[in-house]
């Protein structure tokens, strides 16, 4: 007996502690804009007024100039693709910042012609700290470059099938796309400058391109003139959404999720009550209990002689 | 109690593994790494191959780009040891590549003058070829010396060298031997046109005269220019002059940067050498112009005469200057509309002009004015923001020329609207928020704003006044209220899990207010405001359930506690919580009926006494050692009984008389034992 309830007591402690924990321990998701940590973008959230969104339907229907930024991580069904669609047609400014991701989708549903490479840019010379942080010098006088002199990338890749008019922005000469992984520049390996951020027109909106998200996360918000470029997105438009849906979500994520969706529905008129009514229910469950238990009785009593028959019949069964 | 433990454990297992495992261990592969953390070391064998890469450029005869790439070696951060080298390095190589351009450009004007019989510069131009020769093989040599030099710091030839730093130090040698094959392929082709210009010194001299006349002009004029052409003072007659107007123009017409340009007149000369023509001088607004004649001979004439140049005649060129002056803002809001202002004069008659005002290129408006103007504009909504380049240009008419002013101007999407707001700190549920506050703007109050007030999914809008002040009531309901939420711009939908209402007893909560100036140049605003809520309800409801709870609780606990102090260990009294069974008393019939009996009465008493209740599970041998009587007597007595009732029970046999005389002998025997034994 004392053995169950030490378990009971543990395993509620538990319970307790893990849902805490899930509750307040920042998400770490890359990405996130709840993310405080280096791979979030919490940052961006806190410096600007954006709106992230959980949902690509509840895009505004008349765009008038906003911005969506996009973070293509998981594949687009074909509803999210046609919202997106619909958002650039109507005048949206469509920023798309991807690497190894699914931006290709996107751009063929949209009829672009540029691509994400998806191979590795890597700079051994022209970069932060190493080569996989390529420093980008190169930029075209346009609103989204004022005042920034160059922009650091953080495992990018680099746009192709573009044409010069389109590109904004140029990796150095010395840099190359390691097709092989080797981490050198190998004869057949596509050489600098490369385009890494463009802008297309398209309906009455925009698309522009930027090889790499991890230009927004906050451990590179302040590096060379990404704060600049960030600034300018933020400068050039009257809202600037960040969708959160194409990202991919980890356990922690999904389960506070969860969490907040459990916590909404006892928050609501209904789950309040019936919590309340749960909670009586298993107070009084106990004093029902008591008042229905009936009397220990020997196993010499279960006689037939001793008990009348309907009662007998009735004890046998709770014995088996 | 086994299935317990291990529904439990499977519990337990599942809430560490599934939220706690992301918590720990990031994925695996990810997109970006940690810049705090990051390492940075010189990438040796890309610097090698960068090098290798600029000097291939070099050898493929791109000069300007090998030198733009080498400009870009300056955002290298090259560690301090080798920088000195490095920066000599790059210097060796910008200047040979320089003096290759330079050399090729050479050799290429004095080939090209070879080619038209015109030797009087070649001499000089070859001259200088030879000295950019010579100092390319040093250059070329200097550079082998430091590329051993670098790579000698770099490691290449200490024995713990990588493959890809021996290989890009191979590739860079190759393409250094290229380069030397470079300089001596230049060199051979120097010799062959010094060759070449021995070659044509043989040949017969001409003289070329020009003269214009009148000497200055107005521009859309023409003057007449003359000459002759002669060789040891006798004509050459039907030879063909083509006469070069070279002059200054502007690259375009919205900027004034200047290039050079030329206009070709041909023409014959007569029976005495002699030629006349006319020259148009073009609408280019400059002050003078330059006019040469050239003879190149061509046919049977270019093996028999060299070629000549006229010396260069200047013109002196006229034209009415127009003055502009011009007054632009210097931030402009689109869609608000700006005022761009000035006077456009000239040094005659004040013509009336065409003034256009242009943004980045794009004509915004154009008009005609003389003397003062203004013009009212708007951007339109597709200019992009940030620094744009506002031009007021004047076209050129005829005589007057053109002019423009070009000014930097700050283009903003929309005007921030700045909002003080006054909020409560702590709100009951349900209840009303009083919420006041001011909208302005760089320009003043902003009036007539809708502001619309959100807190959950009550809200009200409320309008501004004169002076931008505002003041409402959000009143809250029990039950969810829908709100227009189509007007909140900045609403993004929550999940349907999302209450409208609130029942948590405490908690924080958003008010967002949001301002949408009527007026498309201003911005609209979306402020949001976190408040301390309390919801009296749910907070009385559940502190009764808790209270109930508690109470259930301490009763139940009360009453172990009683029951456990009121049990004596060996009295027989009434155990309050342990109250024998209300055992059903049957008419026993029979021997068999009669021992049971007996063996109850005894029971009964036995269970007062001990405080036990012989429960269902326990056989008639196990409550025997459970029991403990008072007396060793009353013990065995009783442990007699149990036998006697034990083998009635269960025996094939039936039980006589006697047996039931000596159980109920028994049961007297120990009832009087324990009576006599308690008191």
């Amino acid at each position: 007996m004392e053995l169950r309830r030490f378990l009971l007591i543990i395993t509620v402690t538990l319970l307790i502690a893990l849902i805490l924990t899930v509750w307040f321990f920042p998400s770490n998701d890359d990405f996130r804009v709840d993310n405080p940590f280096w791979n979030g973008i919490r940052d961006m959230r806190a410096d600007y007024q954006v709106q992230p969104l959980d949902s690509l339907a509840n895009l505004p229907s008349s765009p008038d100039g906003a911005t969506l930024l996009v973070i293509p991580y998981l594949i687009c069904t074909s509803a999210e693709l046609e919202h997106l669609n619909q958002f650039v047609a109507r005048g949206g400014n469509l920023i798309m910042a991807d690497d190894y991701g699914h931006g290709n989708q996107i751009l063929e549903y949209l009829g672009l012609k540029v691509r994400f490479s998806g191979q590795i840019l890597l700079d051994p010379l022209i970069n932060y700290k190493n080569k996989h942080f390529p420093r980008i010098i190169h930029l075209q006088p346009d609103p989204l470059t004022v005042n920034t002199d160059n922009l650091v990338f953080n495992h990018a890749t680099s746009l192709t099938n573009i044409t010069d008019d389109n590109t904004l922005a140029l990796s150095s000469p010395f840099s190359f796309l390691d097709y092989n992984g080797d981490g050198t520049r190998d004869a057949g390996e596509p050489t600098g400058p490369l385009p890494v951020i463009s802008r297309h027109g398209l309906g009455s909106g925009q698309v522009i391109l930027v090889s790499d998200p991890s230009l927004f996360i906050n451990s590179m918000d302040k590096i060379a003139g990404n704060d600049s470029f960030i600034r300018n997105i933020v400068a050039n438009t009257p809202v600037l959404y960040i969708d959160q849906s194409l990202l991919t979500s980890s356990e922690l994520h999904r389960t506070r999720s969860w969490l907040q969706r459990v916590r909404s529905l006892f928050s609501a008129p209904v789950g309040t009550a019936g919590l309340v009514l749960a909670v009586i229910i298993a107070a009084s469950i106990p004093i029902w209990h008591k008042k229905r238990k009936l009397p220990m009785i020997p196993s010499i009593f279960l006689y037939s002689s001793f008990l009348p028959q309907g009662k007998h019949d009735k004890l046998s069964k709770r014995r088996r | 109690m086994k299935r317990l433990i291990i529904a439990l454990s499977i519990i337990a297992m599942l809430g560490v593994i599934f939220p706690g495992l992301p918590i720990l261990a990031q994925p695996t592969h990810l997109p970006h790494e940690n810049p705090d953390t990051a390492t940075g070391l010189l990438d040796k064998a890309g610097l090698l191959l960068s090098y290798s890469q600029i000097i291939n450029l070099a050898t493929d005869r791109q000069y300007q780009s090998a030198q733009d790439i080498l400009d870009e070696l300056e955002h290298v951060e090259i560690p301090d040891e080798i920088q000195y080298i490095i920066n000599q390095y790059s210097n060796l190589c910008q200047r040979l590549f320089t003096t290759l351009e330079n050399l090729e450009s050479l050799l290429d004007e004095a080939s090209e003058l070879l080619a038209h019989n015109q030797i009087g510069e070649v001499k000089h131009l070859l001259d200088l070829a030879r000295a950019d020769i010579r100092d390319a093989y040093t250059l070329s040599e200097d550079i082998e010396v430091a590329t051993d030099s670098l790579s000698d710091k770099l490691g290449v030839f200490s024995v713990s060298a990588t493959s890809q730093l021996t290989q890009a130090h191979t590739r860079l040698e190759e393409g250094l031997e290229r380069l030397s094959d470079l300089v001596s392929k230049l060199n051979s082709l120097n010799q062959t046109l010094e060759e070449q210009y021995v070659q044509k010194t043989k040949l017969i001299p001409t003289e070329l005269s020009l003269s214009i006349n009148p000497a200055s002009a107005y521009v859309g004029d023409k003057i007449t220019a003359s000459g002759r052409l002669s060789s040891d003072g006798d004509p050459l007659t039907r030879r063909r002059i083509t006469i070069t107007l070279e002059y200054k123009t502007m690259a375009n017409t919205n900027n004034n940067v200047m290039v050079a340009a030329t206009t070709n007149t041909t023409t014959t000369t007569g029976f005495d050498g002699s030629y006349v023509t006319n020259i148009s001088i073009p609408y280019e607004y400059v002050d003078n112009m330059t006019l040469t004649a050239v003879y190149e001979p061509s046919g049977n004439d270019a093996s028999t005469y060299l070629g000549s140049e006229s010396p260069p005649v200047s013109i002196k060129t006229m034209f009415y200057r127009t003055l502009l002056v011009v007054s632009t803002p210097q931030k402009v809001y689109r869609g608000l509309p700006f005022t761009v202002s000035g006077t456009v004069t000239d040094n005659h008659d004040n013509a009336s002009r065409n003034i256009k005002v242009l943004l980045n290129d794009t004509t915004l408006t154009e008009g005609v004015a003389s003397g003062p103007f203004s013009f009212e504009l708007t951007l339109p909504e597709k200019v992009p923001l940030g620094t744009g380049k506002l031009t007021v240009a004047v076209s050129p008419q005829g005589r007057y020329s053109g002019a423009s002013v070009q000014r930097s101007v700050t283009i903003i999407s929309v005007l921030p609207v700045s909002l003080d707001i006054r909020t409560p700190s702590i709100v009951l549920l349900p209840g009303d928020i009083q919420i006041s506050g001011m909208v302005y703007s760089e320009l003043g109050p902003v009036v007539a704003a809708p502001v619309s007030l959100y807190f959950k999914k009550s809200s009200t809008t409320v309008i501004t006044s004169a002076d931008g002040s505002f003041s409402s009531v959000i009143k809250l309901h029990l039950m969810p209220e829908e709100a227009p939420l189509s007007a909140n711009p900045f609403y993004v939908s929550k999940s349907p899990a999302d209450s409208s209402s609130d029942f948590s007893p405490i908690g924080t909560h958003e008010i967002e207010i949001t301002v949408e100036p009527p007026e498309t140049w201003a911005t609209t605003m979306n402020v949001k405001r976190q408040v301390f809520t309390v919801n009296p309800l749910s907070t009385a409801l559940i502190l009764a359930v808790l209270i109930a709870l508690w109470l259930v609780i301490r009763r139940r606990s009360w009453t172990r506690v009683y029951t456990e102090k009121e049990i004596p260990p060996a009295e027989v009294v009434a155990v309050p919580t342990a109250t024998p069974l209300p055992a059903p008393r049957p008419k026993l019939t029979g021997i068999k009926g009669q021992v049971l009996s007996t063996y109850r009465s005894v029971l009964a008493i036995v269970e007062k006494i001990n405080g036990v209740i012989m429960s269902p599970d326990v056989t008639l041998r196990e409550f025997l050692k459970i029991a403990q009587l008072p007396s060793p007597t009353a013990t065995t007595l009783f442990a007699e009984l149990t036998t006697i009732t034990e083998s009635t029970l269960y025996s094939a046999y039936s039980p006589q008389q006697d047996t039931a005389s000596r159980a109920e002998e028994l049961a007297a025997n120990i009832k009087e034992e324990l009576r006599s034994g308690t008191t």
